[in-house]
């Protein structure tokens, strides 16, 4: 009996406990919906009133100062965000022209860079490096070493640009902070710098204390910049005892930049126990041997890595007129890269 | 008798115990998704989508998209893959040796022509027969190839042609959003050790699509599919975000899921004999890596969207479900050892045991306590008032988990913008207890049974009107 009314006293409890539940979460989604479309009715009408005043001001017809007076207090960092979105997509005299119409509420945009949440502490980042950069690049570097590395990398990609080349040597020594993000990624930010910045990624390239991943990252960006500088120093890189990024993001190089006289180093890198090294060995080696070296390819065609035996068909397909690859090409069924020997011939045709 | 009536008494009181376990772990997980969520969503808007769009950053990427007699909607669903906003993609239609005009229509709408093209891994699969290039779109390719009689079998195909770091499996029968592939793209750039993220799929079925493209999105008018609706807000929004915070992500749907391919082919690829492969392969890779040390994360994110076409059909709704239980089962037993284990960190010892012991028994077990009240009341054993306490108990909780979902989706995305459809998704939430989650559950007696007995399984082969039908 003591049992039975234990359990419906259980019973009952999760019930009400239930339906409490219900009740909240109904709540919530009825309440937010009603928030969302107020919100979206105040932002739409705000917009209204500034789009025709932000567009003259683009044209000329109109001054910064005066379109101040059509923002209330409360909707400064509104209209921050708002004039934001036009900044994106423009550069030069427009952009400094939007960015003195945000300037008045930019402190209290930069407020955020001490908030809690790190993802408001990276919006705000991103907006004042679109809109104020000139006047918070200190604290711009400073959130180079923000605890967050959303928050930091923010930073970077703000820092890493074409017209700020100063900050170069800012970014490049906190790349082993973003050594958690992909190569190829952080490489591009470093691209985005631009020729202006060559020679501190030169110098970071060739920098033996920077850590090998940082280095190799420097490298494929010197590739995109096609710094032919960079050629002498991935090769003196190539070694077998290297870091394996590193070894390919300079052969890699070599393949796009290097010259004969980087043959040697890359050659003896083409019996690489490595499928990585071997294959980016293999398709520098393709690029800058001499006919008569390219010989040295054809074992290559019988490469347990498909990928290998790939970039040593490509290569092999100038030497004697392809008949290595033709007769590769024939075993059809019986040798498991006659497929790629048929690829590579039917690319060249 | 008497042991018999203890028994009963026992299987009730277990039962009892169960239900409030289960549905406390899901609620358990739903706070928890409802934290992740809205962190996920302030940290949305500091993703410039257009700015990574616009940069030579993100990793190019293959779209594989096996189709087994797909002719009414590959056409269709290649067309829209091929206006996705993604600076380096190709896409890969499969074609699984169909029996219908899918090759055919494909060869029509694309101006394929035979190309030579050869694979650059050992991925097994059922031999390819041609590879084809569109002459009008050089990022379009076609494997036509044997029939190898599962979806798993054409996705290794696939695989083995993969010349990208990055491969997205997606359905035949999947839109996805033009934004979609740099979204799911993220996690890999934000984290290089990421070796899958899956994206979230939102049903079709009500909704008007033109030029590919989802618009004017609305609850289906089959109530069946309504309820579907409801389903995957649960699922995705609550359930998987949920897991993803909790590290114990073991589902990356197959119609919406990025890998990183080298990891996929040292894995060994698709498991074939799989019809749960999307699962299985998830689960193997926890597995390959926490049995290598490799450093790794799997990533479930709910921005990137795929909508998809359900069944508003009794059979082919049962079909799928017991095709998806089938593989749940399947894959939990394939790896069993993981059960319990530290070694697999919080896959082992938390979403592991949740899979095996809830969604995987507890259809059965609701089965059993059905059968087990009703008996109990015939007996005496079991006042009707207790009983319908504890169905009341039961219902009200999974109640509570659908319309917390609801909430989830307002908070954070609000993909159903009319008043009438969030009021209907709170009629759902209450009738959907009535009915269909018992028929959900038989159906999943059956997919675990079919997984017990042994039943060969095959492509899920699904009725469709197409993405243009209303």
């Amino acid at each position: 009996m003591r049992s039975e009314l234990l359990l419906g006293f259980v019973v009952a409890g999760t019930i009400l406990f239930s339906i409490l539940l219900t009740v909240v979460f109904s709540a919530i989604a009825v309440a937010v919906r009603a928030r969302n479309r107020r919100r979206a009715r105040h932002l739409s009408k705000r917009e209204d009133q500034w789009e025709p005043a932000v567009l003259e001001v683009l044209d000329g017809a109109r001054t910064p100062a005066s379109v101040r007076s059509l923002v209330r207090e409360r909707d400064g960092l509104l209209f921050v965000e708002y004039v934001s979105r036009f900044a994106r997509r423009v550069r030069g005299k427009e952009r400094d022209l939007l960015a003195e119409l945000a300037a008045p509420w930019l402190p209290r945009l930069a407020q955020r860079l001490t908030y809690r949440d790190e993802a408001t502490r990276a919006r705000a980042v991103q907006t004042i490096s679109l809109l104020g950069l000139g006047g918070y690049a200190g604290r711009l570097v400073r959130a180079l070493d923000d605890r967050s590395q959303l928050v930091a990398m923010a930073a970077a990609r703000a820092l890493a640009s074409r017209e700020r080349t100063e900050f170069a040597p800012q970014v490049l020594r906190r790349l082993p902070r973003f050594a958690r993000w992909r190569p190829s990624f952080v490489s591009a930010m470093l691209t985005e710098m631009g020729p202006g910045a060559v020679p501190d990624l030169l110098a970071a390239f060739a920098d033996p204390g920077q850590p090998a991943e940082a280095r190799a990252i420097v490298a494929d960006a010197l590739n995109a910049l096609h710094v032919l500088e960079a050629a002498d120093i991935a090769a003196e890189l190539l070694g077998p005892q290297r870091n394996r990024d590193l070894v390919a993001a300079a052969l890699r190089l070599l393949r796009d930049l290097g010259r004969p006289e980087h043959v040697a180093a890359v050659r003896t890198l083409l019996t690489s126990p490595d499928d990585m090294v071997r294959t980016a060995a293999i398709a520098a080696f393709g690029a800058l041997a001499s006919p008569a070296e390219l010989e040295l390819l054809v074992p290559a065609l019988d490469d347990p890595s498909h990928w290998a035996a790939l970039e040593a068909a490509r290569a092999l397909r100038s030497l004697r007129n392809g008949a290595e690859l033709r007769a590769l090409a024939q075993r059809r069924g019986n040798h498991p890269h006659a497929t790629i020997a048929a690829e590579v011939l039917a690319e060249s045709a | 008798m008497q042991l018999l009536l203890t028994a009963l008494d026992w299987l009730n009181a277990t039962v009892l115990i169960y239900f409030v376990a289960f549905n406390a772990f899901y609620l358990l997980t739903t706070l928890v998704a409802h934290r992740a969520l809205l962190r996920y969503a302030r940290r949305l808007k500091t993703v410039d989508v257009e700015d990574l769009l616009g940069s030579a950053a993100a990793p190019p990427i293959s779209l594989l998209v096996p189709g087994y007699n797909e002719e009414l909607t590959c056409v269709e669903s290649v067309r829209s893959l091929l206006t996705l906003r993604y600076h380096a993609f190709e896409i890969m239609f499969i074609n699984d040796g169909s029996t219908d005009q899918t090759l055919a229509r494909m060869v029509d709408a694309f101006d394929l022509e035979p190309v030579q093209r050869a694979p650059v891994s050992n991925v097994p699969s059922r031999a390819v027969r041609g590879v084809y290039r569109s002459r009008r779109h050089p990022a379009l390719w076609v494997l036509d190839k044997e029939n190898g009689g599962s979806k798993a079998d054409a996705l290794n195909a696939g695989l083995a042609y993969c010349r990208t770091p990055l491969f997205c499996a997606i359905d035949a029968d999947s839109l996805l959003e033009r934004d979609a592939l740099m979204r799911i793209v993220r996690p890999f750039l934000e984290d290089r050790s990421t070796i899958a993220a899956g994206g979230i799929i939102r049903i079709i079925n009500g909704s008007t699509v033109r030029a590919g493209v989802v618009s004017d999105v609305k609850l289906p008018r089959s109530l069946l599919a309504c309820f579907q609706v409801l389903e995957y807000l649960r699922s995705f929004l609550a359930g998987r975000v949920g897991w993803a915070e909790l590290k114990g992500t073991l589902v990356i749907s197959g119609a919406f899921g990025a890998f990183d391919c080298a990891t996929v082919v040292a894995a060994g690829g698709y498991d074939s004999s799989s019809v749960g492969e999307d699962m299985e392969l998830v689960v193997r890779l926890h597995r390959y890596c926490r049995e290598r040390g490799i450093r790794y994360r799997i990533e479930y994110i709910p921005d990137p969207v795929a909508w998809t076409e359900c069944p508003e059909e009794v059979a082919t709704l049962a079909r799928q479900r017991r095709r998806w239980q089938r593989g749940l089962t399947e894959t939990l037993w394939i790896h069993r050892r993981m059960l319990l284990r530290p070694t697999y960190g919080a896959v082992g010892m938390l979403a592991f045991p949740f899979n095996f012991f809830f969604e995987m028994l507890a259809p059965a077990i609701e089965i059993a306590a059905y059968l087990g009240f009703l008996v109990g009341i015939l007996l005496g054993r079991v006042s009707p008032l207790h009983a319908l306490d504890f169905f009341l108990a039961a219902f009200v909780l999974g109640i509570v988990l659908s319309v917390a979902a609801i909430a989830l989706e307002e908070q954070t995305f609000r993909r159903y913008p009319r008043r009438r459809d969030l009021a209907g998704l709170f009629a759902l939430a209450i009738f959907e207890v009535l009915g269909y989650r018992q028929l959900n559950a038989w159906w999943r007696i059956q997919g675990m049974w079919a997984a017990i007995s042994g039943t060969r399984g095959g492509w899920g082969v699904m009725k469709r009107k197409g993405f243009a039908a209303p």
